[in-house]
């Protein structure tokens, strides 16, 4: 009765999360649906968006609504690994002893936003992910953990492509989620106006918090998964892959390459959270086509052949879904 | 485990029976009633092999039936799933029935929810309606395979309506007239076909099934055949001169069986023609005494010949003969004189006999094709004819006679020579088990059975029956008279 008083007790906090979202952001249901997903199921998430349909907004009243620190970090091409875990710095004290301190850099919070992680150099972006993978930071041989929940809001802006340095594919793997913000159409564009009218403040309030997370994060472990379920899941990733006997003749004809294992994970914890916020409390077959389409977007690259038949990923993507039959 | 799951699983199961039940029903009484539509109207099945397929496959139908639709606890569940949309609950539930964990008791609970609130089951005719339809079409089908009735191996016994059109009455009432105006044929023959005519005239007027009509016609095809057969005497005077020493005499008797059509001119050119090779006068008057001896004994063994006009004709011409040789002298030219006068006293009498035979043979037949046309009665139920019978003359001169021996109306069966004995094969339409080669004996068998039947129905008039009976007589005596 415990737990079912906790799951309720969750359902209810995540419909109010989800209210509160859109007292600040005018539409994407979706990707404010999907982010508490990947939030509670201790992934991370890799927006794309253009610049102004509310990226750093979503973060920030995330960061409200779960009651988390936020912090913001501007990727640029001049940012340093130090900027994004801090450093150690030589102080003096009232004695005038010197001594080193760590100063905790913007990635100590437990909601990072990393904007436009495109634009700094591969070494930055490796300090990030790094994070990102261990929830600790290394700095001058010492180990720093990094506050739990950790999560990694990270976007990368579709149309400047000059000067920008793409994440490496091993590095996209570490996102659970990548997650299109679309243009708000021309009634969220109105409602948009009406909201900011006076303020750009985020209203949103508080409805959870981090232990709060923590428990949900638990507790979705337990949700049970028929080994059917996981064998469909299994399949639609090995079926990503053109070189295995498996491929699904979509992945032979319009993939490079395929996702990796971690896909596959992703995909199962993402469900189970799915399920339990939705009030169920196994993983169904609808989950995991649900979440598929955000967990193979960025695993998974088209080939000319895709290209030159004007095909995006998510259209290979949901071309695969059809073939893989439950 | 859920006791609302278990209790769908015994409905399922008992659904699951039922219709297995109906289905192995329905195959038992479709293979069955097939079977039973095969062994009447095509095959002779033996008992065992037409009562035990159906059961059988019937069980084995069942069995398989039940195996497939008997869902086991996972497949019902998943069915239930997909059918409610019930998003693997129920499976989830089955699956992890015997495990232990934080959310399984609250995903049992939600599992069994879920199937409370499931909606009633269709009533039993929505769930049921298949299998009825099935058991009722192969019931229906059963039903009518009882009903249909054995196939007859019986040839047709002429159940089939028959009522005599005006056109076959005018057609007959023609055949008639056209016997009336036959003169050249014997005038007694003339006058009894007239009246076999007639006979069957009035008959068929009356008579309402297609056997009695074609009985009628056919008794009187044979009575026909039967007059002519009593007034042509060719084949008694060739088989009598065939049996003489003389090779000129069997020659002429090779060419009189012939009577096709010979014209016989003034000179009886095809019977003076194998006279050529004589050469003496002691010949020619071997060969009158040898054709007046055999004419004698034809006449002694057939009484009636002594009046016949073909008889005497040879009588007189064998006398003329041996006449003119008596009157003679000896040297070639002079007995080829000796034989054209011997012909030419003879002329008359021998053509006229002669064509008169030929003209009965050919009004038999004329009759015999006209009934057969106007009654569409196949060649193949028409009895052999005694006038296409021929008997079987010796070998010697056969060289000159061969082209004579073509007849054109031999029909029957086999040689137009040649008389059949019991043993020959003839076609016979209406054996045992259908049309077949077989046996004159017991082809001949089957036509009497059906005369005697004839005779005994009191249809026929007294003429026509006794000639009936002396030609079947003749037939069982092996008599060609």
């Amino acid at each position: 009765m415990e737990n079912m008083e906790k799951v309720k007790a969750f359902g209810a906090a995540i419909a109010r999360a989800k209210e509160e979202l859109r007292r600040d952001l005018v539409g994407q249901e979706e990707v404010v649906d999907n982010v508490l997903v990947a939030i509670i199921a201790g992934g991370n998430v890799l927006l794309e968006g253009v610049p102004g349909v509310g990226k750093t907004r979503l973060v920030r009243s995330l960061g409200r609504v779960l009651s988390l620190p936020f912090s913001r970090i501007q990727f640029t091409p001049d940012l340093m690994p130090a900027d994004i875990t801090g450093t150690e710095v030589i102080v003096k004290d009232a004695g005038g002893n010197m001594s080193n301190e760590f100063r905790e850099g913007p990635v100590f919070a437990n909601l990072v936003l990393a904007d436009e992680i495109n634009r700094a150099t591969p070494k930055t972006q490796s300090a990030l992910l790094e994070a990102m993978q261990e929830h600790k930071v290394t700095v001058a041989g010492k180990s720093y953990a990094l506050a739990e929940p950790f999560f990694v809001l990270a976007t990368e802006n579709p149309i400047e492509q000059d000067g920008t340095y793409p994440l490496p594919e091993a590095q996209m793997d570490r996102f659970m989620f990548k997650l299109l913000m679309r243009f708000p159409t021309v009634t969220e564009l109105s409602d948009i106006v009406k909201m900011t009218r006076y303020t750009l403040e985020e209203t949103a309030e508080a409805v959870m918090d981090g232990a709060t997370i923590l428990e949900m994060r638990a507790l979705s472990r337990e949700v049970p998964v028929l080994d059917e379920v996981l064998d469909y899941a299994a399949r639609l990733v090995a079926g990503t892959h053109p070189e295995l006997e498996v491929a699904a003749p979509v992945a032979g004809k319009y993939l490079k390459y395929g996702a990796s294992p971690r896909a596959v994970q992703a995909l199962v914890a993402a469900a189970r959270v799915r399920a339990l916020t939705e009030g169920r409390f196994n993983v169904s077959y609808e989950d995991v086509e649900a979440l598929t389409l955000p967990v193979l977007r960025h695993r998974v690259k088209i080939n000319y052949t895709a290209v030159s038949d004007k095909l995006s990923v998510d259209d290979v993507v949901a071309m695969l879904l059809k073939e893989i039959k439950k | 485990m859920s006791e609302t799951f278990f209790r769908i699983k015994k409905r399922v199961r008992r659904e699951a029976l039922y219709k297995s039940l109906a289905l192995g029903l329905a195959v038992a009484l479709l293979i069955s009633s097939v079977l039973l539509l095969l062994s009447k109207r095509l095959l002779s099945l033996p008992l065992p092999l037409l009562l035990v397929p159906g059961p059988l496959l019937g069980a084995i139908a069942l069995v398989i039936s039940y195996l497939l639709q008997k869902k086991s606890d996972r497949r019902l569940a998943r069915y239930l799933d997909r059918t409610y949309r019930l998003n693997e609950a129920v499976e989830t539930m089955v699956a992890f029935r015997d495990a232990e964990g934080a959310l399984l008791p609250l995903q049992r609970q939600q599992a069994e929810e879920a199937l409370r609130a499931l909606p009633p089951p269709p009533s039993p005719l929505k769930r049921f309606w298949r299998s009825a339809v099935a058991l009722a079409l192969s019931a229906v089908l059963m039903i009518g395979a009882v009903l249909v009735p054995v196939k007859s191996t019986e040839p047709s016994t002429g159940d089939t309506l028959f009522a005599i059109s005006s056109f076959q009455l005018g057609a007959l009432r023609q055949l008639i007239d056209e016997v009336k105006a036959a003169e050249s044929t014997a005038p007694s023959a003339r006058a009894e076909i007239v009246a076999s005519l007639e006979a069957l005239y009035t008959a068929l007027q009356s008579i309402t099934t297609e056997f009695r009509m074609k009985s009628e016609v056919i008794a009187t095809i044979v009575s026909v055949d039967l007059i002519i057969e009593n007034v042509n005497t060719f084949k008694l005077v060739a088989v009598a001169l065939d049996e003489g020493q003389e090779a000129d005499a069997r020659s002429m008797a090779k060419s009189l069986l012939a009577l096709n059509g010979i014209a016989f001119g003034e000179d009886l050119t095809p019977l003076r023609e194998h006279f050529r090779g004589t050469e003496a006068t002691a010949s020619l008057t071997a060969l009158a005494a040898d054709m007046t001896a055999s004419l004698a004994a034809a006449a002694e063994e057939h009484p009636r010949l002594a009046q016949d006009p073909l008889y005497l004709g040879f009588s007189a011409f064998a006398a003329s003969l041996a006449a003119a040789v008596a009157d003679g002298s000896g040297n070639e030219n002079t007995v080829s004189a000796l034989v054209d006068k011997a012909f030419a006293e003879a002329r008359d009498d021998l053509g006229l006999a002669i064509s008169t035979q030929y003209a009965n043979k050919t009004v038999c037949l004329r009759v015999v094709t006209k009934l057969a046309e106007i009654f569409g009665i196949p060649e193949a139920e028409i009895p052999p004819l005694l006038v296409n019978t021929l008997p079987t003359l010796s070998t010697d001169g056969e060289g000159e006679g061969d082209d004579e021996d073509e007849n054109e109306n031999a029909g029957g069966y086999g040689e137009g020579n040649e008389l059949f004995g019991s043993n020959d094969t003839i076609y016979h339409p209406f054996g045992e088990d259908g049309a077949a080669y077989m046996p004159y004996g017991d082809a001949y068998s089957y036509y009497h059975k059906k005369i005697e039947d004839l005779l005994a129905s009191g249809g026929l008039d007294d003429t026509t029956k006794q000639q009936l009976i002396d030609y079947f007589a003749r037939l069982s005596n092996g008599s060609q008279n």
